[in-house]
């Protein structure tokens, strides 16, 4: 074993000197659930990936891959920690094929910056590139004439995220409900497992049953697995209309009845999302409509062709009065761009109004959601906590944000007991819980994973086979593998 | 254990009747829709996942081959068991047991034929989307094995975007529930995994599958080409302009010809290609959508462009492509499909360079294929009797799938690798890649007795 000074010595044998960082500014910013690496490293290119797992595994070091940092609340605190790996300078952008409706980047890329690249790329255009991505922090445009293209997601904290982690998190929002989740979306990826070979699985084309589809695998394993360091996702041309519905119900019945209505027609929207007041205060854009404190906001996202959303817009508008909808905004383009940027980002900004912030996502049967929700305000009303809550209709997952200003013992042993009868429901049909953000000193209290279910004893098998020394992320993933 | 010792307890397991072992019934689960050949050391008709879960125990603790097996139309040699050992079909466990429209799901045992579901859920105004060729007779099982494909997977995804959950027999026989009812299920996808495994990762007993509501309108266009290379460049066109149709599909004169003496579906005789081209969804749009199809593939100098006026017609059109395969053994006895699939802009570049391939070897090769998708289906056409023209047949097969893999695509799209291409695996795939795959095939299956032999070729 070599000492730290021999290690640091080794790994600027692979990076840049000035790519590996020991501030402790650096490294606290870096911290895992409250455990502190030794180094930051941000390596530039899958090679040095590569050379650094190599080093890893010989030394037997610990790593935690980390793009923006947004989703590293999710998991258990590592059982040890030596190196985190920024990714952020695996920045390029491969390939962009309108015509085949690909797109092939390298994990480090800020979700927003392909949108925005992908947005104005023209019919029958065929980019090799690898250039680096322009910092902007423009809107992403929407004009209908050139028809660009993008990736059919809206993951939550889109302005920061990083494609490697909204993949390795199979992070998604709203429009999951008209285009699926990552795992639909992603056709290819290049990882570095543990024994520092890179590994090419999927490809370019939509089909493609060659081999294990060992995409799906590595798609939502949260860094347990391997580096993700590259990844073909496909497109879809940008739709010709936009426009979303907000819809406020006095009550939950109310709302459920008309989603339940909009689900019984035709009609094909994009979005569908439940949130109580209190969530759309945090989420609506500054100075945006205002619905009051109690109630329920329903914003229906509509994209297609024009005709479609038309009729979308006049039917839901209808089923909305019959449904008892006390106040109902229709936002045309602009209004809808803005409306559902802050709604995937301005989740990001709760953890540094609430530091005792806790997220958990529960997941079930899709046609329980007027239950869940139910259950989920009865037991938190009774326990008398604030909590924002937002439901992806039509998909089975509601996400809950406990603002608990206090931090204090009580409060905390409170949303536990809430947490758990939440867990049992969920499990009882069928669902779970997962645990996304709570401070490290109480998260051990929480089930940060829900409940082990019988296939856990095939995760680990599969954890134990592909890192045998269990140098990914350790004791981070379900069931601590 | 002697194999006749094994028969008798697999009858205790199973039922007496449900145990074949006779020669013809050896011979008849040899092989699948492919040209290889195998001999099972037994046939085993499980009722229940009990059943199988007792059959796998004894099979694990036997150290003998388990192959599932559907009604074994598999294209790759997937089911063919080539080292002895058990075959496990699924004709009893055939039951649909349950269709929850509220929660858009059904639960299925492997054995359900593909249409007998999609009868069912139109009935009740959905659909179980993924529509392999083969789905009058193939298997849900089956089809997650391979997970197939179909015409209209260009607008809804494979057999994996629609399978949400699994439960699974492991090697010593234990059972457990991979995914389930619901999205999101926190853990490793195994289900994603299993699907397209081809049997050799565990004995799925029964799937949660994710079903749609019917479109509320549909179109079907036939548009007549004459030359494959305008036929192609449409193609590319449509999807350029924006649009994504529900089906995307490409037949050539080889293979008109044959459908049209079989089906009678109206394609005319001298023309070089057809497209039939599909789109659905909400009625609103497609009318303008549909014009728009109409100018593209004029501008590609289309000769003729009909529009199924009724349900009737749009059913003859689609008869011709479903029932091609079987219609082209008009022309020559046997046929070897490659299942190459590329990306679409390749199309025109590839599909001559197949064609050109064929030249060189003197075969006759007939083309129909789900363009939308880049998913090549050249049919070789021989006579198995002649053995000089199977081993030609079977090098054009694979300059063709390197004619893809070089072109950015992959050997196979929905047909699977089984044994048939685990040659070609080196393609596109390096000695590390395969490692990977063999980690997961060593975490499911240590032993190597699910279906082994096949998709990953032996170290070398």
């Amino acid at each position: 074993m070599a000492t730290d000074g021999e290690k640091i010595k080794a790994i600027k044998g692979i990076v840049d000197p000035k790519n590996i960082k020991s501030d402790p500014q650096i490294l606290s910013a870096h911290a895992v659930d409250g455990v502190m690496p030794w180094a930051v490293v941000f390596p530039e290119s899958l090679e040095q990936v590569s050379d650094l797992v190599r080093l890893a595994q010989k030394e037997n070091l610990a790593l935690v891959p980390w793009g923006s940092g947004s989703k590293m609340s999710i998991g258990h605190p590592p059982s040890r920690l030596d190196l985190v790996m920024g990714l952020t300078d695996l920045n390029k952008i491969m390939d962009i094929n309108r015509n085949n409706l690909t797109v092939t980047v390298q994990s480090g890329v800020r979700f927003k910056d392909i949108q925005k690249i992908l947005a104005v790329q023209e019919n029958g255009s065929h980019n090799h590139r690898e250039n680096h991505i322009p910092d902007t922090n423009q809107p992403v445009s929407t004009d209908k004439q050139n028809r660009g293209c993008f990736i059919p997601m809206a993951p939550p904290h889109s302005h920061s995220a990083t494609i490697g982690g909204i993949i390795s998190a199979n992070s998604a929002g709203p429009i999951r409900l008209l285009y699926g989740l990552p795992r639909d979306i992603v056709l290819g990826l290049r990882y570095v497992a543990s024994n520092g070979e890179t590994i090419g699985i999927g490809g370019k084309t939509v089909k493609n049953v060659s081999g294990y589809d060992m995409c799906k695998l590595l798609i939502g394993s949260y860094g347990s697995l391997g580096i993700l360091c590259e990844m073909t996702l496909r497109l879809l041309p940008l739709p010709e209309r936009l426009g979303t519905f907000l819809l406020f119900f006095p009550t939950l019945a109310g709302a459920s009845d008309f989603i339940e209505r909009v689900f019984d027609t035709n009609l094909l929207p994009a979005a569908v999302e439940l949130l109580n007041c209190c969530a759309y205060s945090f989420l609506a854009p500054e100075g945006f409509y205002e619905f009051g404190s109690d109630g329920y906001v329903v914003a229906v996202g509509l994209e297609g062709f024009e005709e479609d959303v038309r009729r979308m817009a006049h039917e839901i508008g209808i089923i909305a009065s019959e449904s008892g909808a006390g106040e109902n905004l229709y936002l045309k383009e602009d209004q809808h761009g803005l409306f559902w940027d802050a709604y995937s980002n301005k989740v990001s900004e709760l953890s540094h109004r609430y530091p005792n912030l806790v997220s958990i996502k529960l997941n079930y049967p899709i046609s329980n959601s007027h239950k869940v929700m139910e259950l989920v305000d009865s037991l938190i009303k009774e326990a008398q906590l604030e909590y924002g809550v937002v439901t992806h209709a039509g998909s089975g997952v509601t996400l809950i944000h406990f603002l608990d200003k206090s931090g204090d013992h009580e409060t905390i042993n409170r949303i536990i007991s809430v947490t758990r009868k939440l867990l049992d429901h969920c499990r009882r049909i069928g669902g779970n819980l997962v645990v996304e953000r709570v401070r490290p000193e109480v998260k051990q209290r929480f089930p940060i994973w829900g409940e082990l279910r019988e296939d856990h004893i095939v995760m680990r098998r599969i954890k134990q086979e592909m890192d045998p020394s269990g140098i990914f992320s350790p004791g981070r993933f379900v069931g601590g593998i | 254990m002697e194999i006749q010792e094994l028969v008798v307890q697999l009858q205790e397991i199973v039922g007496h009747q449900y145990v074949l072992s006779s020669e013809m019934d050896l011979a008849l689960y040899g092989y699948d829709a492919s040209l290889g050949r195998g001999r099972p050391d037994m046939v085993v008709l499980p009722d229940s996942t009990e059943e199988v879960s007792r059959v796998v125990t004894l099979a694990y603790q036997e150290k003998i081959p388990v192959i599932g097996r559907g009604s074994g139309t598999n294209l790759s040699g997937g089911t063919i068991p080539t080292k002895g050992g058990m075959v496990v079909h699924f004709s009893r466990m055939n039951r649909i047991l349950e269709i929850d429209i509220p929660n858009r799901t059904v639960t299925v045992e492997p054995g359900v034929i593909t249409l007998d579901l999609q009868n069912q859920l139109l009935a009740q105004g959905f659909i179980y989307a993924p529509d392999p060729a083969s789905q009058k007779v193939s298997t849900l099982g089956g089809n997650v094995g391979e997970n197939s494909g179909g015409p209209h997977c260009l607008k809804y995804g494979v057999t994996t975007n629609h399978v949400l959950g699994a439960e699974v027999v492991l090697y010593d026989g234990s059972v457990v529930w991979t995914g389930g009812g619901c999205q999101d299920q926190p853990g490793y996808d195994l289900t994603g995994l299993l699907v397209g495994s081809e049997g050799t990762l565990g004995i799925v007993t029964k799937m949660i599958l994710r079903i749609l509501r019917a479109p509320e309108a549909v179109k079907t266009m036939l548009a007549i080409y004459d030359t494959i290379d305008d036929a192609s460049h449409t193609v590319s066109a449509i999807i350029g302009e924006g649009i994504i149709p529900a089906a995307l599909e490409m037949m050539d004169s080889v293979v008109m010809k044959a459908v049209e003496e079989s089906v009678h579906a109206g394609y005319p005789l001298d023309a070089a290609a057809v497209l039939i081209i599909e789109l659905d969804g909400m009625a609103d749009g497609l009318d303008r959508q549909t014009e728009k199809i109409f100018s593209i593939c004029k501008r590609h100098h289309v000769r003729d462009i009909q529009l199924a006026k009724d349900d009737a017609e749009r059913d003859r059109l689609w008869a011709g492509r479903k029932g091609a395969f079987g219609a082209v053994t008009r022309l020559k006895p046997s046929y070897m499909v490659c299942d190459g699939t590329v990306p679409r802009e390749e199309l025109p570049a590839v599909l001559s360079k197949v064609l050109e391939t064929g030249r060189r070897y003197g075969v006759l090769i007939g083309n129909v294929f789900h363009a939308g998708d880049g998913n090549l289906h050249p049919l070789i056409l021989f006579d198995e009797r002649d053995e000089d023209e199977l081993k030609r047949v079977k090098r054009v097969a694979s300059e063709i799938l390197k004619i893809c893999a070089d072109a950015g695509g992959t050997i196979s799209g929905e047909h699977g690798i089984g044994i048939e291409k685990l040659k070609e695996m080196s393609f596109i795939f390096s000695e590390s890649d395969m490692e990977a795959m063999r980690q997961v095939k060593r975490a499911f299956d240590p032993e190597d007795l699910f279906n082994p032999g096949k998709v990953i070729p032996e170290q070398v």
